[in-house]
């Protein structure tokens, strides 16, 4: 029995219970998806969740899991049609997307499984997990203050094994910026501390232009959501539109793998859009995934 | 057995989380959360379809120590049934004048808390950090969405 009393509050009670389910669901999803031979990997969310503070709870909603391109097919048929499956709010990744260029099968070999009600569940080294966030986090263009605290705290509570040169692996040096400047950022807004770490981060490096779009992010609020999502009601369609008329420069950067430090940020957005015009037309009139 | 007069806890499709004094209830259908204070956690525990209600309030006299009526059981179906927490819906013996009656004359009487399944909503802080985005759309939003007013969401 827990030790939550009666004298907790609404919030933590909300917090507790969710979270119980959440978990609950979360081992349904890697049991029924091994029923069938598949063996996914869990991200963000949960995985994330345990590096939280007790008094810091982290939300999720969802639950991602990446899958080899080999059974990604079969993952997604599932998912869709079976009864248990698709009643569980499951995001599915096919590897790890243009998100990592590590090979999935060395980060596959490199995962480690948890003990989560009575199931194991794979989740990535910390070190690929790190980088991982740290990709999604700008791949949303810097949008959420709360989701950049996963990387405070895959960073201040790693363990004393956290190997960086693996957290680095074969990335390009524009990648490694990545990295690097997701880490600067959360050491000026959220206090992550930078002194132990084995390699030198220089907050005063950061472009100015970075810095500026994640504060005005933070302040204006509205988070990016696909188009079909938002088509049939008219206030959040002008909204979304308009949010993508000059589109995010990080998330352009980071969709067509660029450089943070680049001087032509408009070239990327140009592209961007192009690219996400294309992609939300065939996902509303050709319901493509 | 599936009498109505013979309640029936449901246990489908729930996910619940005991504390040391109250039970807490995810309901995955709907999507909503509750919480059973003690003396409604006792009433829904009891209610295995095989106890009437004056059954109930029998069994928790003895546990309790206290004159428990039936008054008092009803109050917590009534309850229990209006969140969807039975298995089987169960026909109400109490209107809302008589609730309240029941409510006062138990209330003044009673030395147990009357029993009580409060909503528990999703902290703003919960709404704001999720990738859910509920809009007008016409899907059933699925399980996970912490914004239980959803009717017709599209989770992101």
């Amino acid at each position: 029995m827990h030790t939550v009393t009666q004298f907790a509050s609404s919030d933590e009670k909300w917090h507790l219970l969710v979270k119980r389910k959440n978990e609950q669901q979360v081992a349904e999803s890697f049991d029924h998806l091994r029923k069938h031979n598949i063996e996914p990997v869990l991200i963000k969310g949960f995985a994330i969740a345990i590096k939280y503070p007790s008094d810091h709870p982290r939300i999720y909603s969802d639950i991602d899991l990446a899958v080899s391109k080999s059974a990604y097919s079969k993952a997604l048929r599932l998912i869709q049609s079976d009864e248990q499956l698709s009643k569980l709010n499951i995001d599915l990744h096919c590897e790890l997307r243009h998100l990592d260029t590590v090979e999935f099968n060395s980060v596959f070999e490199r995962s480690s499984t948890i003990s989560l009600n009575n199931t194991n569940i794979r989740v990535l080294a910390e070190e690929d997990h790190l980088r991982v966030l740290i990709a999604h986090w700008l791949n949303d263009g810097g949008e959420s203050r709360d989701r950049l605290y996963d990387i405070r705290y895959a960073i201040e509570n790693r363990s004393d094994s956290f190997d960086w040169d693996l957290c680095f692996d074969q990335l390009t040096p524009h990648r490694r910026k990545w990295i690097e400047y997701t880490i600067s950022i959360a050491h000026i807004y959220l206090d992550l501390s930078i002194k132990d770490l084995p390699f030198k981060i220089d907050p005063k490096k950061l472009p100015t232009w970075l810095t500026k779009r994640v504060e005005m992010e933070w302040k204006h609020g509205t988070r990016l959501i696909p188009l079909q999502a938002a088509i049939f009601d008219r206030n959040t369609i002008a909204g979304q539109l308009l949010k993508r008329i000059a589109p995010n420069p990080i998330q352009s950067i980071i969709e067509m793998d660029g450089d943070l430090d680049t001087h032509f940020r408009f070239l990327y957005q140009g592209a961007n859009l192009v690219k996400r015009t294309f992609r939300s037309i065939s996902k509303i009139f050709l319901k493509d995934e | 057995m599936n009498n109505p007069q013979y309640p029936s806890a449901r246990k489908e499709s729930l996910v619940i989380q005991e504390l040391s004094d109250e039970v807490l209830v995810y309901d995955l259908d709907t999507n909503k959360a509750h919480c059973l204070n003690q003396s409604a956690s006792v009433v829904w525990r009891a209610c295995d379809g095989n106890r009437s209600v004056g059954d109930i309030a029998k069994l928790l006299s003895e546990q309790t120590g206290k004159n428990v009526n039936d008054e008092f059981v009803w109050l917590a179906i009534d309850q229990l049934n209006e969140n969807n927490l039975l298995s089987v819906q169960t026909e109400t013996v109490m209107n809302t004048n008589s609730r309240r009656e029941a409510i006062k004359k138990i209330g003044m009487a009673s030395m147990i808390a009357l029993p009580i399944v409060a909503s528990l909503a999703a902290p703003r802080s919960a709404l704001a950090s999720v990738s859910c985005q509920c809009v007008t759309f016409p899907t059933t939003c699925p399980a996970g969405c912490p914004n239980a007013g959803c009717t017709g969401g599209f989770c992101v």
